[in-house]
C-alpha cells in the first residue's frame, strides 16, 4: 500500500526443518503505531530479526522506505532508520547512560581519528551538539540527572528500559520497533509507557511496531494489531476485531503460558 | 575493553579449582607485601645500584607496554588472545632495519637535524606497515573465525606466529640484524654515578604521550566509543549502526601501529634484532597485559612497567635475589599465579562467576 | 558457540612447551642426495636419509661419512671442512690401503635452528649404523651432537662405526668430568670407538686464563649459557684462573633468547668491580647483545678484558656486536693455518689453489687431518668396522697436514695446542699461541 513505511511480502524463515515464520505479509504505515502479538514460540522475534538483518529470510522481500533490506547488515539497515529496543535489556554494562545513548548516535555523526586527534573545532562543536542532544534523549524519555554518569548497570530496572529507548532513538530512526517494551513493569508503568508511545509517534514523527504481551498496552495504543502463531499470520485487524477474533482466543488459550502478568489476557 | 576499571565478564579461567575471596585477597596481599620488603630491602643495601636498576626497568617496561596495549586492545575486543602480535613486533623492528639503515643509511654520523626527522620517517613506515599487516592478518586468519568456538582462533594465532616467524627468517635469514648505533654513547646525565642515556629518555618520552593518546582515543571519541560497545555486546551494537568488522580492523590497526611504533624504539635502543625476537618479547608482553587485568589499557601499561622493573631487578640487585637465569621462570610463574589465582589482573575488577 | 577459555589456555600451553627454541643462521637447504643404488658390483650403498648430499667417488667400496652443520654460523666453515676431506681423500686416489673408498657428507643442522639440531644428529647416527657399508664417520662439529652419536654408532652392528671428530672440544667424550658416567656413557658395548684431533676443552679454559693472567687481570666474573660446551669451557676457565690465583667473582647463567637486555646483569656485575669478564656460550645465543651491553655498561674490551671460547671465534661475532667487539680475546683449538708447517703448509696451499677461499678456516686443516686418521685405520683394517675402530687406538700419524701426531688410548690427540685471537680494527687476529702446563689441565677419573 502506497505510505507504507515498511513492506514484508511472503516473508519465509527455515531453521533446518524447524519453520518459524511461514510466507507472512506485513506493513507498517507511515506514521502507524503497530503491534505484533501471539503466544511464545510464535515466530515474533524471528520476525523482528529479520526486518532489522540479523537473520537473512530464507524467502521474501522486506522494503523499508523504498529500500530492500533483505541481504544488508544489520548496521547498515540501522542507517537507514529502523532502531530497535531489546526483550531483554542489551545497554553496555559499563558505559554510562550518556555514553549509551552516544553509542547509538554513532551512525550519525562523522567523528573522524585525525579530527579526534587534533581536536578541531568542527568535532569540538559536533562533540558538544552530540552531548546535548543525547541528553535531550535522556530527559525526553524519563530519566533523572545522574543517570548521565552513571553506569547502566547500575541504574535501576525502570531506568534501565528507558535507557534501551533513549539509546534507540539516539539512533534517528524513522520506524521504532520494541520488543516487549513493558515486560517487568506494573500497572502505573505501563500505562505511562503507552502515553510516552503515542507522543513518540506524534512528537518525533516517528513510526512504531510493538511486540506485546501485555494487552491493555497493545490495545490501548495500538492501531492495528497482527496476531502470529506458529509462524504463521493468522489475524489482522484493529484491536476491537481482534480481541473477538475466535482463532486468536483459541491460539491464546490452546498455549500453556501466554501473558506473564496474568491479568486476563485477551478480554478485560 | 574499557578504558579506566575492569570489565563486567566473568575470569578466564573460572573452571580450575580457586580459594576462595578471601584467601584470595590475603594471598594477594602476602605477595605484595613481600615484594615490597624485598624492593626496599635491595635499595637500602645499594641505592646508587638501585637507581640505575630501577631506571633501566622503566626503559624495558615501556617498551613491553606498547606491546601489551596491543594485546589488551585485541582481547578486549573479540576476547582473542593473538599470539601473532610479538611476531608482528618483530616485523616492526625489522622495518626499522630496513628503513633506518639499509635505505636511509642512518649510522650515527650526521646530526640530529638531520636524525630526527629520518627516524619520524622511518616510524611512520613501521606503523603503516603493522598497522596493515596486523588487518590483514584479522581479515584472513580470525574473521572467518569469528563464530567458531574460540578454541579455533587461539589456534590459528599460533600458526599465525609461526608463518610471521618464518616469514621474517626467510626475507632477512636466520642471523642477527644490527643496525649502527644512532645515539651518542655519552650519557645525557651523570647523577653520582647513575648515567642516564638519551635513547632511554625518548623510549618514556614517547611511550607516555602514546598511552595517553589511547587512553583519551578509547574513552572519548566517537571510534573508541565503538570499540568498548563492540567489546561488551557486538550484536546490540550492530543494531546501533556501529560497523563491527570495521571496528574490529581499526582496532587491529591500532594495534599493529602500537606494535609497529616498539619495534622501532627496540631497534634504536638495543640496536639489533632477529626473526625470533617476537618469541620471549611477546610472551613478556602478554604476561604484562595479563598482570595489569587483559582487556584494560591502563592495566597494560601498569603490568608492562611491572614487568620491565621486576626483570630489571631479577637481574641487577644483589640482595637476596634470584638472578638472571631466573627471569623467564619468575615472569612466567607470575602469569601462572595471576592467570589461576587473580585473573582479572590487578587493577581488573573482580567479579562474582555469575551476575 | 560455546567458551572454553581454560580448556584453550592448556592447550596453548602445551603447544607452547613443544615449541622449540631457534637460534640464529642463515638459511641454506641441504641437497637431497641419491637414494638410489649406486655404481655396480659392491659399491657402496648412499646413506638413506634426506639430510645427506651426493655420494663423492660412488664406486667406492666402504664409505666414509661426514656429519656437520651445514646450515647456520658455521656454514662457510663446515662447507671449506667437506672440501678438506675430500681433497684429503682423492689426493689418496680414494684408496686406502687395498679398499677403495666413498665419502658423502651429511648435514646435523635445520636451518631453523640454525646449528646442529639434536633430533637430526641422532637419526643420521641411526642412518649410518643401518647401512652396512659406512665404515666410518668424520663428524661432529658440536659436542652436543656428539654425545647424541657416539653411543648409537657405538653400538652399529656388527661392529661400532669409528667416529673422528675434527672440531668436538667436550672432554667428556674420551674423558672423566665432573659430569656423571663420562666418558663411559659414549661406548656403552665397553670398547670405544671415538677420537678426535683437536684438544679438549680442558685445555681452552687454561689457555684463556693464561691469557688473562698475562694481562694482568687480577679478577674476573664468569658467565655461562648454562648448555653443556658453555657451562663446561666456564667452569675449566673458572678451575684454571683461580689456579693461577685470579679472583673469581662468581659464575652465573644468563638468558639466551633473542631480545634479552643484559645491562641489568651487568649493572648487578659492576658493582663488584671486575678486571676482566668470561662467558662460556656461543655467539648465535644472543651473544651480539651481551658483548654490547657489557661494553655499554662496564666499558670498552681495554678497561675491562672480554674473553670468550671458539663458540665466538668466527667472524659473525665481528658482525653482531659491532665496534663492542673490538679488543676482546677469543680462543680456538689447534694452531692457525699460516703457522702450519711441512705438510701443513702444502696442504693450505694446494687448498687456496683448488677451492679459492677468501681465507682458510682454522678448523679446515682438523678436517683434513680426521681424514688422514680414518684413512689410516682403515688401511690398517681388514675391512670390518670392528677392525677400523680398534686402529683409531694408538695409531702414530706421521707426516699429517699436523705434522705428527698421535691418538692415545683414550682417544686424545697428544697436541694441546691453542690459539687466542684478538679483535682488532674488525678483524679477528691471532694475538698468541699456547700449550697449557699440564698442572692447568684439569682431568678426572674415567667413570
Amino acid at each position: 500500500m502506497a505510505g507504507d513505511l515498511l513492506t514484508a511480502r511472503a516473508v519465509r524463515k527455515e531453521f533446518g526443518g524447524l519453520v518459524a515464520c511461514s510466507d507472512v505479509d506485513f506493513t507498517v504505515p507511515q506514521g502507524g503505531i503497530v503491534s505484533l502479538i501471539g503466544p511464545n514460540g510464535a515466530g515474533k522475534t524471528t520476525f523482528f530479526n529479520m526486518l532489522t538483518g540479523v537473520y537473512t529470510p530464507t524467502s521474501g522481500e522486506v522494503t523499508f522506505d523504498g529500500h530492500e533490506v533483505v541481504g544488508l547488515p544489520p548496521h547498515a539497515v540501522t542507517q537507514l532508520g529502523v532502531g530497535r529496543t531489546f526483550q531483554n535489556i542489551r545497554l553496555f554494562p559499563t558505559m554510562t547512560g550518556l555514553e549509551n545513548v552516544l553509542v547509538g548516535m554513532h551512525a550519525r555523526l562523522k567523528g573522524g581519528i585525525f579530527r579526534s586527534i587534533l581536536r578541531t573545532p568542527g568535532l569540538r562543536r559536533e562533540e558538544r551538539e552530540a552531548a546535548d542532544r543525547a541528553r535531550e534523549l535522556l530527559r525526553y524519555c524519563g530519566l533523572p540527572r545522574e543517570a548521565e554518569h552513571t553506569y547502566a548497570m547500575n541504574l535501576s530496572y525502570g531506568d534501565q528500559r528507558r535507557l534501551e529507548v533513549a539509546r534507540a532513538l539516539g539512533t534517528e530512526p524513522k520506524l521504532l520497533l520494541l520488543d516487549e517494551p513493558t515486560a517487568g513493569m506494573n500497572p502505573q508503568e505501563s500505562a505511562e509507557f503507552t502515553s510516552f508511545v503515542g507522543r513518540m509517534r506524534d512528537e518525533r514523527g516517528l513510526s512504531i511496531l510493538m511486540i506485546e504481551h501485555d494487552m491493555k498496552v497493545v490495545m490501548g495504543i495500538s492501531e492495528r494489531v497482527t496476531v502470529l502463531d506458529h509462524g504463521e499470520k493468522i489475524a489482522e485487524g484493529t484491536p476491537g476485531e481482534i480481541q473477538k477474533d475466535e482463532r486468536v482466543i483459541e491460539a491464546y488459550l490452546g498455549s500453556a503460558a501466554t501473558a506473564d502478568n496474568g491479568d486476563g489476557g485477551l478480554l478485560e | 575493553m574499557t578504558a579506566e576499571s575492569g570489565t563486567a565478564r566473568r575470569p578466564m579461567l573460572a573452571a580450575l579449582p580457586r580459594f576462595s575471596q578471601q584467601i584470595n585477597r590475603v594471598l594477594t596481599w602476602v605477595v605484595v607485601g613481600l615484594f615490597v620488603v624485598w624492593v626496599v630491602g635491595n635499595f637500602i643495601n645499594a641505592p646508587k645500584q638501585f637507581v640505575s636498576v630501577f631506571l633501566l626497568g622503566v626503559t624495558l617496561g615501556s617498551i613491553y607496554a606498547l606491546v601489551a596495549l596491543g594485546y589488551t586492545l585485541v582481547y578486549g575486543i573479540i576476547e582473542l588472545i593473538n599470539f601473532a602480535h610479538g611476531d608482528v613486533f618483530m616485523w616492526g623492528s625489522m622495518i626499522a632495519v630496513t628503513v633506518s639503515a639499509h635505505w636511509l643509511g642512518l649510522d650515527g654520523s650526521q646530526g640530529w637535524y638531520v636524525t630526527a626527522p629520518l627516524i619520524f620517517v622511518t616510524l611512520l613506515a613501521c606503523i603503516a606497515f603493522c598497522g596493515t599487516l596486523n588487518v590483514a592478518i584479522e581479515r584472513l586468519a580470525y574473521r572467518p573465525l569469528r563464530n567458531a568456538p574460540k578454541l579455533a582462533p587461539l589456534i590459528t594465532a599460533i600458526g599465525m606466529s609461526f608463518i610471521l616467524q618464518n616469514a621474517g627468517a626467510l626475507v632477512y635469514g636466520f642471523i642477527e640484524q644490527p643496525v649502527p648505533d644512532i645515539f651518542p654513547t655519552k650519557p645525557l646525565f651523570r647523577i653520582g654515578g647513575i648515567a642516564y642515556t638519551q635513547k632511554s629518555l625518548l623510549i618514556v618520552l614517547i611511550t607516555i604521550p602514546v598511552l595517553l593518546a589511547l587512553v583519551y582515543l578509547v574513552r572519548s571519541t566517537r571510534q573508541g566509543k565503538a570499540m568498548r560497545a563492540v567489546a561488551q555486546d557486538m550484536d546490540a551494537s550492530r543494531m546501533m549502526g556501529i560497523d563491527v568488522d570495521r571496528t574490529i580492523a581499526f582496532t587491529f590497526a591500532l594495534g599493529g601501529a602500537l606494535a609497529g611504533a616498539a619495534g622501532l624504539l627496540f631497534v634504536m635502543y638495543q640496536t639489533s634484532t632477529r626473526y625470533d625476537l617476537g618469541f620471549q618479547l611477546g610472551l613478556f608482553a602478554f604476561t604484562a597485559a595479563v598482570l595489569g587485568g587483559i582487556g584494560n589499557l591502563t592495566g597494560a601499561a601498569f603490568g608492562a612497567l611491572l614487568i620491565g622493573l621486576i626483570q630489571a631487578f631479577n637481574e641487577g640487585l644483589s640482595w637476596h635475589t634470584p638472578g638472571s637465569s631466573w627471569t623467564q621462570s619468575v615472569i612466567f610463574s607470575i602469569l601462572i599465579l595471576v592467570l589461576v589465582f587473580r585473573p582479572q589482573g590487578l587493577l581488573g575488577e573482580a567479579v562474582s562467576d555469575r551476575a | 558457540m560455546r567458551r572454553v577459555p581454560g580448556r584453550a589456555l592448556w592447550v596453548t600451553a602445551a603447544v607452547l612447551v613443544l615449541a622449540t627454541a631457534a637460534a640464529c643462521g642463515s638459511g641454506s637447504s641441504s641437497d637431497n642426495n641419491g637414494t638410489g643404488g649406486g655404481g655396480g658390483g659392491n659399491a657402496a650403498t648412499p646413506v638413506n636419509s634426506s639430510t645427506c648430499k651426493s655420494v663423492v667417488n660412488p664406486d667406492g667400496q666402504l664409505l666414509v661419512t661426514s656429519d656437520l652443520p651445514l646450515n647456520g654460523s658455521s656454514s662457510h666453515q663446515t662447507t671449506q671442512m667437506n672440501q678438506a676431506i675430500e681433497m684429503v681423500f682423492e689426493q689418496a686416489g680414494w684408496k686406502a690401503g687395498k679398499y677403495t673408498i666413498a665419502f658423502q657428507p651429511c648435514d646435523d643442522s635445520t636451518p631453523q635452528a640454525g646449528t646442529w639440531d639434536s633430533t637430526t644428529c641422532s637419526a643420521n647416527a641411526n642412518a649410518y649404523a643401518q647401512d652396512p657399508s659406512v665404515i666410518a664417520n668424520i663428524g661432529t662439529f658440536n659436542s652436543g651432537c656428539a654425545e647424541l652419536e657416539a653411543p648409537v654408532l657405538n653400538q652399529a652392528q656388527p661392529g661400532p662405526i669409528a667416529m673422528v671428530s675434527p672440531a668436538n672440544t667436550w672432554p667428556g667424550l674420551t674423558q672423566g668430568t665432573k659430569v656423571a658416567a663420562e666418558p663411559s656413557k659414549y661406548f656403552p658395548t665397553g670398547t670405544r670407538s671415538y677420537a678426535r684431533v683437536v684438544a679438549p676443552d680442558n685445555f681452552q679454559g687454561p689457555a684463556l686464563a693464561l691469557t688473562a693472567q698475562g694481562l694482568g687481570v687480577k679478577s674476573v666474573y664468569i658467565l655461562n649459557d648454562k648448555q653443556a660446551y658453555g657451562a663446561g669451557v666456564a667452569q675449566y676457565f673458572e678451575d684454571a684462573a683461580k689456579k693461577l690465583g685470579i679472583q673469581v667473582l662468581g659464575n652465573s647463567a644468563y638468558n639466551t633468547k633473542t631480545g634479552t637486555n643484559y645491562q641489568a646483569l651487568f649493572q648487578g656485575i659492576a658493582a663488584k668491580h671486575p678486571d676482566a669478564i668470561m662467558v662460556g656460550g656461543l655467539i648465535c645465543e644472543n651473544g651480539g647483545q651481551l658483548i654490547k651491553d657489557k661494553v655499554a655498561v662496564l666499558g670498552d674490551n681495554s678497561k675491562v678484558k672480554l674473553f670468550l671460547p671458539d663458540g665466538f671465534t668466527t667472524s659473525q661475532t665481528i658482525t653482531d656486536a659491532g665496534k663492542a667487539s673490538e679488543g676482546l680475546y677469543a680462543s680456538v683449538a689447534g694452531v692457525p693455518t699460516d703457522q702450519l708447517t711441512g705438510a701443513g703448509a702444502t696442504f693450505v696451499q694446494d687448498f687456496q689453489d683448488k677451492y679459492h677461499p677468501d681465507f682458510v678456516d682454522p678448523y679446515t686443516p682438523y678436517a683434513a687431518a680426521a681424514a688422514q686418521v680414518v684413512l689410516k685405520a682403515i688401511e690398517a683394517s681388514d675391512g670390518t668396522r670392528a677392525s677400523v675402530s680398534k686402529n683409531l687406538f694408538g695409531a702414530q700419524i706421521t707426516d699429517s697436514v699436523l705434522g705428527s701426531f698421535s691418538i692415545n688410548d683414550a682417544g686424545d690427540t697428544d697436541q694441546g695446542s691453542m690459539t687466542v685471537d684478538v679483535a682488532k680494527n674488525g678483524k679477528l687476529v691471532t694475538y698468541k699461541v699456547l700449550t697449557p702446563p699440564s698442572n692447568l689441565v684439569e682431568t678426572f677419573p674415567d667413570q
